[in-house]
């Protein structure tokens, strides 16, 4: 994306953005509004994630051994390509050419489907809100609600269209003609492929959270499960596998438990039987390793709750479509940019006025802005573009740093409000003050600014 | 925070850090500051050579031109017994990053350290160093709410003193207002480099006030008060944005203050 983060434009969707984000806040605050308990909550579930932080590779061999033993697989995927072409090796050793997958932020990542449809694998998202945005052939507007951007008319058209379904705009009605579809590709579906929401180490258990219950299909319908998760996803025990399954909704929805937790890593069904008799496990690094040890660590402790979603107020007028890679939001900005340093991100990390929301709502206590602060000093140094901005901070510290030249140039400000002024109302001549003044804002007036104080 | 202040001795003297920002633009807010301390019999003083903390700059992410800002910062209030300044933002700013930002140089890192501990925004300084509320002051005239800065209320997780003082006002009580934790949309050079999500905030917020049916609108940090009361000027004319110091001096002017 090139150019500066904007509004969402389209009016509908903005008001059902603004809806959707408000309702989720007082889920929040009604649910998990508790200072204490929040403080509580972090303090266990950093510690056990820093627990496991602190020697990942002695934890992720315990995970694959315990994995292993139960008759899984793991495979470590360096980056995104590699963990594409391990997903669609499984595949097609296992002849699969229809798969059911539940929601997962990694998929959208490595960009899996693109991958496995060009390999000719039909591949059906099962979560209802995916569903509608594949049918749609759209990115996720949210990581909760990907398609929280649609309204049921929308939907009953994007049925009729693509699935050939003839039905209203009643949500019941919609969600069973959904289901009824969905169903079917269950049932006729050779691989599940889902997400992680956090695996215990000394068990090599997998959870699983949804609020659909697809991803227990997903999981243990299809002879082939194939799970993929971040290298960061991990935790040493159950116990702690526990805490973070009632975190996650309690952060999220402000709920104290998720509708359906799908634990997967047991032993497999026999050939005949039910349940999958091949289960692998992709855990994908693509720069985890490298942000683990720089200053930015502690986006490893992301949960991808969308809290700071919910809670930013950039977010909550630009949308989701609006940010350029997978992640929108505040750990967007800065995930997209630590992952990939993708295009666009130096204008990300600077569209936000670091009002600290996002990190005060973290269930993690991730201080998203001091990163977003950091990254623009990293950026500040590089490009012709940064070398000029240095420059112009550097012109800016003089005057910033001797008091006749800034009282000069308080006197220059105060001509120049003048002149703006008289020019009003014809347009601005271009600057800064155009941009002030398109944002429905006027200056101070001349004299409003040149009322002298006594000693000012 | 430094300690409950009943105990010590009150400041004799307090240092003005009037802002940069508030010196070119809003230079009512640093003469209430002022009027304020005066009043308090504290001889207030505008250190001359002051002129801005480097908060702009760091944010706008140049760390070492905002060390050069910061350091002749700290030259400037070098000696001050206490600072006490209108922005909640800019005092964070010299709390939380200031000294970091000198640690190439460890006399000034110091010194920087030194003051920090002795910097305050006004109504933490109020309330927490003075241990007043009651300053005798009047509730705006029109019915009014209270914007909770970010700077304030988060960088500084100072939630209280700011209430305390407002609910010892003389007459009426504040408004609710919706959302009032959300953002403004200032964000210093934020409101230059992206102006329609900027501006798209500001909206709400007037929208909040709208909403609330407030006249006055009540902030305390110079940078709300910037983007608010230029926001007013242009969408919301029958709304006044005041800092709490013109609330508390009693200078806010006769249609609000009375």
């Amino acid at each position: 994306m090139n150019g500066r983060l904007l509004p969402e434009s389209k009016p509908r969707t903005a008001r059902a953005l603004a809806v959707f984000t408000a309702r989720l806040r007082q889920m929040r605050e009604d649910g998990f509004g508790d200072p204490a308990q929040v403080e509580d909550f972090r303090r266990r579930a950093r510690a056990a994630k820093l627990t496991y932080l602190s020697r990942p590779e002695y934890w992720l061999e315990m995970l694959c051994q315990r994995f292993e033993d139960a008759g899984g697989r793991v495979h470590l995927a360096g980056d995104a390509a590699e963990a594409r072409g391990l997903i669609e090796g499984i595949c097609e050793a296992a002849g699969v050419s229809k798969v059911v997958k539940s929601k997962s932020m990694l998929g959208e990542e490595i960009g899996l489907n693109p991958a496995l449809e060009a390999r000719g694998v039909e591949v059906t998202e099962t979560d209802l809100g995916e569903f509608i945005i594949q049918l749609a052939g759209e990115r996720p507007f949210h990581i909760l609600g990907p398609a929280m951007h649609k309204d049921r008319g929308q939907i009953a058209e994007l049925f009729s269209d693509r699935l050939g379904i003839t039905v209203g705009d009643d949500p019941a009605e919609l969600t069973q003609a959904a289901r009824r579809v969905l169903r079917e590709r269950f049932l006729a579906a050779q691989a599940g492929i889902t997400g992680v929401n956090v695996a215990a180490c000394a068990t090599g258990t997998l959870a699983l959270i949804t609020n659909e219950g697809n991803g227990r299909y997903c999981a243990g319908l299809p002879p082939v499960h194939i799970a993929v998760m971040g290298l960061e996803k991990a935790v040493p025990t159950l116990a702690d596998l526990a805490m973070f399954v009632t975190l996650i909704p309690r952060a999220a929805l402000g709920a104290r438990l998720p509708s359906y937790v799908t634990l997967a890593g047991g032993s497999l069904g026999r050939a005949g039987g039910a349940g999958p008799r091949q289960r692998h496990l992709v855990v994908l690094d693509n720069g985890r390793s490298a942000i683990l040890s720089s200053r930015y660590w502690e986006m490893l402790l992301c949960l991808r709750c969308a809290s700071c979603l919910n809670f930013c107020p950039v977010y909550g007028l630009a949308g989701g479509h609006n940010y350029p890679g997978a992640y929108p939001g505040p750990m967007g900005s800065v995930l997209s940019q630590l992952l990939c340093g993708q295009e666009g991100g130096e204008d990300l990390v600077h569209a936000s006025t670091l009002c600290g929301r996002c990190r005060q709502m973290c269930p993690m206590g991730i201080d998203l802005p001091g990163m977003l602060l950091a990254l623009r000093g990293e950026m500040a140094e590089k490009g012709v573009l940064g070398q000029l901005s240095n420059l112009a901070a550097g012109l800016a510290a003089e005057v910033l740093s001797r008091r006749p030249l800034f009282e000069a140039a308080k006197a220059g400000g105060r001509g120049l409000l003048r002149v703006l002024d008289a020019w009003e109302p014809r347009p601005l001549p271009p600057g800064p003050w155009r941009a002030w003044r398109r944002a429905g804002r006027r200056l101070p007036s001349a004299s409003g600014a040149g009322r002298e104080g006594r000693r000012g | 925070m430094p300690g409950n202040a009943s105990t010590e001795r009150p400041p004799r003297g307090a240092a003005i850090f009037a802002t940069c920002l508030a010196e070119t633009l809003l230079p009512e807010v640093g003469r209430a500051v002022e009027t304020l301390l005066e009043r308090l019999g504290l001889n207030p003083h505008f250190p001359p050579r002051q002129v801005c903390c480097g908060q702009s700059l760091f944010k706008a992410g140049h760390p070492r031109q905002a060390a050069r800002a910061g350091a002749a910062w700290v030259r400037a209030f070098r000696g001050a017994e206490v600072i006490v300044s209108p922005s909640g933002s800019c005092v964070a700013h010299v709390r939380k990053h200031l000294p970091g930002l000198l640690t190439g140089r460890p006399d000034l890192a110091a010194q920087a350290r030194a003051l920090a501990a002795r910097t305050f925004e006004l109504s933490e300084f109020l309330v927490r160093v003075l241990g007043r509320t009651d300053l005798g002051a009047h509730a705006p005239g029109a019915p009014w709410a209270y914007h909770p800065s970010c700077g304030l209320h988060r960088a500084l997780g100072e939630d209280e003193a700011p209430y305390l003082l407002l609910n010892a006002l003389a007459g009426e009580k504040p408004l609710p207002l919706a959302e009032a934790q959300r953002c403004c949309g200032f964000g210093g050079p934020f409101s230059v480099s992206h102006p329609e999500i900027s501006g798209g905030m500001l909206a709400q917020k007037l929208k909040s006030a709208r909403q609330a049916r407030a006249r006055v609108l009540v902030v305390g940090d110079v940078g709300c008060l910037l983007h608010l009361s230029c926001g007013a000027r242009e969408q919301a004319p029958e709304l006044q944005v005041l800092h709490l110091a013109q609330i508390l001096a009693g200078v806010a002017g006769p249609e609000a203050g009375r």
